[in-house]
């Protein structure tokens, strides 16, 4: 009897120029669902941008001098959901107010300033709960130099379930791209097992297992979908890097370009590629069987 | 040695043969005559383990095909090499994709290697530099000398040809009946099943052994003769 | 005709008659000259009687002069404390009209200083309300517009508050506004009833001086009056002196030549008149509207004496003879106009006065009834007519001989 043959890597020495396209297609899908994956974990779907949007006012008596005001807020932004807390004195706050109804300027040209003093709190991204701000708004209503906390009480829960919401709806998407990469890679398989049909039943009848093919052929797309998802994830972590270092307003929205190299953003990186491999297996396998079920 | 054992099969609701024994040794070659749909191509096949007979079993060197260990019967399909009656239908592919396809169920090699050995058997068959033709635009004799070359490429133990002889024509007869005695003469057996034998290899073959509706002859090597009569 | 024109009228009736009686005929008089002296010396003793009253009259009209210019001077005192009490009004008046249109003028400043700071108000609403409705749907700033939000609502609260405290100031002023003029109207309500009062005091002077002028002209009068009936005494002594002297020289004579004739009673002269033959009738149809004998006036509040009476009669009417006798007298007489005087008689006399014109001559002979003459035409459509009877120098009352309409 003649030696076993070799089946890794079947589907490139029988159609290597198809496999080829198809490999460098697929790279260029998984740099982008990988930059996507990479931005949604990083910011956390919409969280950043709420956390960003965010602020809750706590509007300070009009007593209160600059100094005393400047205190508070350094003391509020030492609490723990807070990212930080910046204090307006009521010159600021008129001029902000002008700025927003211009039109009340030349009515009130003689006038003087009926505003207050606020300090305006903002929540670290991964604390914007409900219950943290309902924390940060009850510490700051036990001082008695803040006359009104504004926390957007009727709205906020609004606010966080709408962010709920495009959060899911994100990973919503990033799900419907991977769906869709992996009923499209499975008629691709389909097809190039139906292409290579008659290699495969020609190997068949020289002794080859059906069951041994299909699997060698769905261990290699799993093998070669892993290594392109990394790859892919690693260059869209790259342009999301060099996109955060480029235009640095976008970490407001997404996050630190440092927090990429995180231990737990890698393991999402490692989970995604080991998903992809799995998805690519899954791909070859029903490719396989849906030819052969197309062939009989 | 490969032998049958009460072969019986069932075809369109009629018995088509019952309790035919064979007996083919090595290192021969074997030619097996019968009528049109009288089974010859279903019996390469149960005799390569493709097809289970419906009664007897098929032993190989002793070991029963249908009833052992299927490694062991797919280790067998991986050593004979099969040239179908009907040559394959995919007209994309080249004479070359043939050795290809022979050298990676054969277990690949170097490429070199398949290259020179590709040409030479190419030329052996008469079709020197049809590497890179397309097999549609082949004849039917060359069509079925191609596909034998790219089966000798794996260096098949079991050589099963189903038609080649009517399949190749008259003009290549000479070169197929020193083919096969250096086939046999190399150690390899050859079983060729066709609807009748040419004149001269039945004159040099000898009375024919009737089974059931076949008659198998027994081709003369040059180093082995006949060892008589299967069964 | 007044009362004095009358007396006048008589005592030159008296004098006519009288010399009527006694010159026309002396032949015929010189019975009766010692009873007709009595008469006159009796007539004179009237007439000083009268000149008594009239002098007493004129006594009284100068107590009431007194009276009056006592009451007008009064009256005077009472305007000047009316004019002085009026122009310290008018004083109020002028300094509540001041302070009036101080307050008016806060008002009007105030009101248009709460008009501006409403406008600015509604403005900065309008404002507000774009700049909340173009920031309705800016869910990109959500915590920036409930800032905003807050701080607009801060913002139209102090504008509010601004607003409020205009129009706090400016009710209180609109307050004081109305008390002032609750005040000025008061004042000037004061003033008009003190200017009425002052009026009425001066309408009272104007009447009371009209009635001293009245009283002065009464006085006058009277002492015309007393002047011409001190002359007319003067004159009736000097005639009865001369009569007297007549008598004296008839009775000298009469004592030698007969025996007296007895008079007749002046008692009964209206018997007289009625044994006239044919009687007596009316000269004219129409009323007494003037009776004999002595009279209120009250216009003048005296006494006078009518020596007979005025019957109204339509104008242009005819004037009839009483009865038969001759004219002894037709022409004009002063206070009497165009009088006639008809003898019928015996010593009866009838006088017609006030006549436009006579249709009869002095000598004329008349019939009872006949036509003398005519009254004077008047817009007014009546006339009056002056009927005197005298039975041996004394007036009867013609309503007495005469059917009249009284």
């Amino acid at each position: 009897m003649s030696e076993r043959p070799s089946l890794w890597w079947i589907d490139w020495r029988l159609s290597p120029g198809p496999l080829v396209r198809e490999t460098i297609g697929r790279f260029l899908l998984f740099c982008l669902l990988g930059f996507a994956l990479l931005t949604l974990l990083l910011s956390g779907g919409v969280s950043r941008i709420l956390a960003d949007r965010y602020a809750i006012t706590a509007v300070l008596r009009a007593e209160v001098p600059s100094g005393e005001g400047e205190g508070l807020a350094r003391k509020a932004a030492a609490l723990p959901p807070v990212r930080s807390a910046t204090y307006r004195d009521p010159e600021t706050a008129w001029k902000e107010f002008l700025r927003s109804y211009p039109g009340l300027d030349p009515l009130r040209g003689a006038g003087e300033n009926p505003l207050p003093g606020y300090i305006e709190i903002r929540i670290r991204h991964d604390r914007l709960t409900e219950e943290d701000v309902e924390f940060v708004v009850s510490a700051l209503r036990a001082v008695s130099q803040v006359d009104q906390v504004l926390a957007g009480e009727e709205w906020l829960p609004r606010l966080l379930s709408a962010g709920r919401l495009a959060s899911w709806a994100c990973w919503g998407i990033f799900g419907a791209f991977l769906a869709g990469f992996f009923l499209f890679a499975r008629l691709q398989e389909r097809a190039r097992a139906v292409a290579l049909a008659g290699d495969f039943a020609f190997l068949a009848e020289r002794g080859v297992s059906a069951g041994r093919l299909a699997f060698l052929r769905a261990a290699g797309a799993a093998l070669s979908g892993f290594l392109l998802a990394a790859l892919g994830a690693a260059a869209g972590g790259g342009a999301l890097f060099l996109s955060l270092r480029k235009f640095p307003i976008l970490e407001r929205v997404i996050g630190s370009p440092a927090d990429l190299l995180l231990p737990r953003t890698i393991a999402s990186a490692a989970l995604f590629s080991i998903g992809v491999a799995l998805l690519c297996s899954a791909t070859s396998l029903l490719g396989w069987s849906a030819a052969r079920a197309g062939r009989k | 040695m490969i032998e049958g054992f009460r072969l019986g099969v069932y075809s369109r609701g009629t018995t088509l043969w019952d309790g035919l024994d064979f007996a083919f040794g090595d290192a021969t070659a074997w030619f097996v005559t019968g009528p049109p749909s009288s089974g010859k191509t279903l019996l390469l096949s149960i005799l390569r383990g493709e097809r289970r007979p419906d009664a007897g079993d098929v032993l190989v060197s002793g070991e029963s095909l249908y009833r052992g260990n299927a490694a062991l019967a797919r280790a067998w399909r991986a050593s004979c090499g099969y040239i179908p009656e009907q040559t394959v239908a995919d007209e994309r592919l080249t004479v070359g994709d043939l050795f290809r396809r022979s050298a990676l169920a054969g277990g690949g090699g170097r490429e070199t290697e398949r290259k020179e050995r590709t040409d030479r058997l190419l030329e052996m068959v008469g079709l020197r530099g049809t590497s890179a033709w397309r097999i549609s635009e082949l004849s039917i004799s060359e069509r079925v000398r191609a596909c034998l070359a790219a089966e000798l490429l794996r260096g098949p133990k079991v050589l099963f040809c189903d038609g080649l002889v009517a399949g190749a024509g008259v003009p290549s007869w000479e070169m197929l009946w020193g083919l096969f005695r250096a086939l046999a003469r190399e150690g390899n057996t050859v079983i060729l099943a066709e609807r009748r034998i040419p004149e001269r290899w039945a004159l040099a073959a000898g009375d024919p052994e009737p089974v059931g509706p076949f008659r198998v002859y027994r081709l003369p090597g040059p180093a082995a003769e006949p060892k008589g009569e299967p069964g | 005709m007044t009362s004095g024109a009358r007396r006048i009228l008589s005592a030159f009736l008296v004098a006519a008659v009288s010399l009527g009686i006694l010159f026309p005929s002396t032949a015929g008089g010189a019975r009766d000259v010692a009873a007709e002296l009595r008469r006159e010396r009796g007539r004179l003793l009237e007439m000083k009687e009268r000149e008594e009253k009239t002098a007493r009259e004129l006594t009284e009209a100068l107590w009431k002069e007194k009276r009056s210019k006592g009451r007008v001077d009064e009256l005077q005192e009472g305007l000047k404390r009316q004019r002085r009490l009026l122009s310290r009004i008018d004083r109020k008046i002028s300094a509540l009209s001041d302070r009036l249109d101080r307050v008016e003028k806060a008002v009007r400043e105030l009101g248009a200083a709460h008009g501006r700071a409403r406008s600015e108000l509604r403005r900065a609403e309008f404002v507000a309300f774009s700049g909340q409705r173009a920031g309705a749907w800016d869910l990109w700033h959500p915590s920036d517009r409930e800032r905003e939000r807050h701080f607009m609502r801060v913002y139209l609260a102090a504008d509010a508050e601004g607003v409020a405290r205009i129009t706090r100031a400016r009710e209180k002023k609109e307050e004081e506004l109305t008390g002032i003029e609750r005040q000025v109207a008061v004042t000037e309500k004061k003033r008009t009833r003190e200017k009425k009062v002052g009026d009425t005091l001066l309408s009272r002077q104007e009447a009371e001086r009209a009635r001293l002028s009245g009283i002065e002209r009464e006085k006058k009068r009277k002492e015309k009056e007393l002047k011409s009936l001190r002359a007319k005494i003067a004159r009736m002594e000097s005639v009865v002196s001369r009569v007297e002297r007549q008598v004296k020289e008839r009775e000298r004579r009469a004592r030698k030549e007969a025996a007296g004739k007895s008079a007749r009673g002046s008692a009964e002269a209206p018997r007289r008149f009625a044994s006239l033959s044919g009687g007596l009738s009316a000269p004219l149809a129409g009323k007494v509207v003037t009776r004999f004998g002595r009279q209120h006036d009250t216009t003048f509040d005296v006494t006078i004496e009518n020596r007979g009476v005025e019957i109204e009669a339509f104008s242009g009417a005819s004037v009839k003879s009483v009865g038969h006798g001759e004219v002894a007298f037709a022409g004009a007489v002063s206070g009497f106009g165009n009088v006639l005087i008809v003898q019928h008689g015996g010593g009866l006399f009838s006088v017609y006065g006030r006549m436009e014109s006579f249709l009869v001559k002095q000598g004329e002979v008349v019939k009872k009834g006949a036509v003398v003459g005519r009254l004077p035409e008047s817009p007014s459509g009546k006339s009056v007519l002056y009927l005197e009877l005298r039975a041996g120098g004394t007036a009867i009352d013609p309503t007495s001989v005469i059917p009249l309409d009284r």
